[in-house]
């Protein structure tokens, strides 16, 4: 389908004020799950994905779209004014944010800070546009092998970057994949991992262990920790930067915002590699390289117009592929498939108006954070404050009501506690929820396929290295996890040269 | 906790995980040609099998690490303030609790205990001004969760076998 004809397919959907409404109040629930520390844009859409339920799934979508962007822009805010990144794509927002907070100069910060989320959010749409359908042409070629390759690549990156070894993220994806396993069997019916539960019998619920692995832990380790927050004290001054200042730092905002797109259509990477990638670069390519870290804004305009344009980014692999490109857009997909729909290439000729709805709803929710945002920066900062012991309760009542809600059953509580407990100490031992969590959602594409090869082919495991598209997916697998073991390798035998 | 530690912990879970897949599904039905995926066993068995392998890895580059150098030996530093662990067991036992009482109370009362009496315990404040200023924000929680899954939503409620909510 043309371009321009997939842009504006989407268009009556926001002619429709309930639309437009959920998708304010979504980015505003964004902006207060990304604001707050502790809460994070994931815990937020997990959170709110059962209240889908009840909408049809354009309206259903569009909500959850504006929690996504309305988080990663806000967590710059507690990261400039309290030091504590409010989502971990704010991170490099803090190391010149929260020091140009100290000197008096919060507003600015905030200003640079929004404005450049807008820039940056506004040309990573821009480019899924017309990078999502080019790939999803290709992505018509795949078959069996390949959609393997691709899913194993999902889950060798994420384990690569997730905090920790490579190995515990590895050790992560396979939980993931089993826990997809348990159940019936695809192709033969037979429970499976069941222990005689007939409740396990149809399987885990997305909800639930979602909710209970990014919710649950979190808020049970939130409790272990106490994390003193230092909020900025003095009123937040003049927020709106001058126009000349923006001119100034329009190459940053391009330059960061064209990185945080590529970073964030690698499944898995998200904004807080896009964001200290594009604040690395910038530091190096700047005049200015040795007063980055001392509150200069070109600091805080690269990582986040970096962090906002990772968004588009991660949106290429879900809509092109099926493939999560981030943790949030994992949710986004369970929402597609909970309304009959299979994220992928054929999404872009069956459904163009939910596509449409997708890129439209990206860029109406940029420009109300971008107006929210310069609006209500002093009423965020208030937010900060909210007691851990009120919020903690109230996410974890949350959390309960939204995976009793899927099917209103009380199992499927109790599969939330486990998974919440589980990961909480997985995590002491470095296993981290996101590749379970990759590995849960990516499952049944990885089994089904990988499965189906082999059925294919008479049991012969050479066809996952005969297609070209499959091998190279299968040698950028071995790169990923074993590249800079080799590299390293490589090193030391120079040295001892 | 030293990585040694750790290495032996992460290679127990792995050990735990693929002996517990190979042991259910040793009673799986075996289908001709199993061994090319139609059988039920085969994936679970494969994952499992690649389970235990990186267990024992694990566990080989900690006991490596750790003979390497014990200056290093730690495995996770975490220099922040640590509260008891007793406060997360307490929150997982009172959500234990919730969903125990729950076919009882129903959601609207066993809710308003959980998220009170979770606000009280992770406060730490036993005095009468604190319990009742968490009661009356649990009271608004809960009037909240109401309002936007049963009210805006649709969505019924766990209702209670002793009172009328």
């Amino acid at each position: 389908m043309e371009t321009l004809d997939l842009i504006t397919a989407g268009l009556p959907n926001f002619a429709n004020f309930a639309n437009i409404l959920f998708l304010l109040g979504g980015t505003v629930l964004g902006i207060f799950f990304g604001a707050i520390p502790g809460l994070t844009a994931t815990m937020g859409m997990a959170i709110f994905l059962p209240m889908t339920f009840g909408m049809n799934d354009i309206t259903g979508i569009i909500f959850l779209i504006g929690i996504y962007v309305g988080s990663c822009y806000s967590g710059s805010l507690s990261a400039i004014l309290v030091n504590i990144p409010g989502t971990p794509s704010a991170i490099a927002t803090g190391f010149d944010g929260h020091t140009m907070a100290k000197k008096g100069e919060a507003g600015r910060a905030i200003g640079y800070s929004t404005i450049s989320s807008a820039i940056g959010g506004l040309i990573g749409t821009l480019i899924l546009i017309f990078a999502a359908p080019v790939l999803a042409t290709v992505a018509l070629e795949f078959s069996a092998q390949e959609y393997t390759g691709v899913a194993l690549l999902g889950i060798s990156i994420v384990s690569y970057i997730t905090f920790g070894s490579t190995i515990k993220g590895l050790i992560g994806g396979l939980i993931g994949l089993l826990l997809a396993t348990i159940g019936q069997d695809v192709i033969s019916g037979y429970p499976r991992l069941v222990f005689g539960s007939q409740s396990l019998e149809s399987g885990l619920e997305m909800i639930p262990v979602m909710v209970g692995f990014f919710g649950v832990t979190e808020v049970l380790g939130k409790l272990e920790i106490e994390t003193p927050m230092h909020v900025v004290k003095g009123k937040i001054k003049k927020v709106l930067p001058r126009l000349s200042e923006l001119a100034r730092f329009s190459p940053i905002m391009l330059l960061s915002s064209i990185i945080g797109v590529f970073i964030g259509a690698v499944p898995a990477a998200g904004g807080a590699i896009a964001s200290m990638g594009a604040y690395g670069i910038q530091k190096r390519l700047s005049k200015r390289s040795k007063e980055f870290g001392t509150g200069i804004p070109e600091g805080v305009v690269a990582a986040e117009s970096a962090n906002n344009a990772a968004v588009g980014g991660a949106f290429v692999p879900m809509l092109s592929l099926g493939i999560p490109g981030d943790p949030q857009t994992a949710i986004l997909i369970g929402a597609l498939m909970i309304n009959g729909l299979a994220p992928g290439p054929l999404l872009f000729s069956t459904r163009p108006d939910l596509i449409s709805t997708i890129y439209l709803g990206n860029i109406f929710a940029i420009i109300a954070f971008l107006v929210i945002g310069l609006l209500c920066a002093r009423f965020f900062a208030k937010l900060l404050q909210i007691p851990s012991h009120y919020l903690l309760p109230a996410i974890l009542i949350f959390c309960i009501i939204g995976s009793y809600a899927i099917r209103y059953s009380v199992f499927d509580i109790w599969v939330l506690l486990a998974c919440g407990t589980g990961g909480y100490f997985l995590q002491k031992i470095g296993i981290m929820p996101a590749p379970i969590i990759l590995g849960f959602v990516l499952g049944p594409i990885l089994e089904d396929n990988f499965r189906r090869a082999l059925i294919m082919s008479g049991g012969d495991w050479t066809t996952f290295f005969t297609r070209p598209l499959s091998l190279s997916l299968l040698l950028i697998n071995f790169l990923v996890l074993f590249g800079p073991i080799l590299l390293g390798l490589l090193r030391k035998i120079r040295q001892q040269r | 906790m030293t990585r040694l530690q750790d290495g032996i912990l992460t290679a127990g879970l792995c050990l735990f995980i693929g002996l517990l897949i190979f042991w259910d599904t040793s009673s799986y039905p075996v289908v001709q040609g199993q061994g090319f995926g139609q059988g039920p066993a085969f994936y679970p068995r494969f994952l499992g099998s690649i389970l235990l392998a990186f267990g024992i890895l694990s566990f080989l580059l900690a006991l490596f690490a750790a003979k390497k150098s014990t200056a290093k030996n730690v495995s996770s530093e975490d220099t922040r303030e640590k509260r008891h662990i007793l406060l997360p067991a307490g929150i997982v036992i009172l959500t234990l609790l919730f969903i125990v009482c729950l076919p009882w109370l129903g959601f609207l009362v066993d809710g308003y205990l959980l998220v009170t009496l979770s606000s009280i315990f992770i406060r730490g404040n036993y005095g009468i001004p604190a319990i009742f200023t968490s009661a009356a924000v649990g009271l608004i929680i809960i009037f909240l969760i109401w309002l936007i899954f049963s009210f805006f939503i649709g969505v019924d409620l766990p209702s209670s076998q002793l009172f009328l909510v």
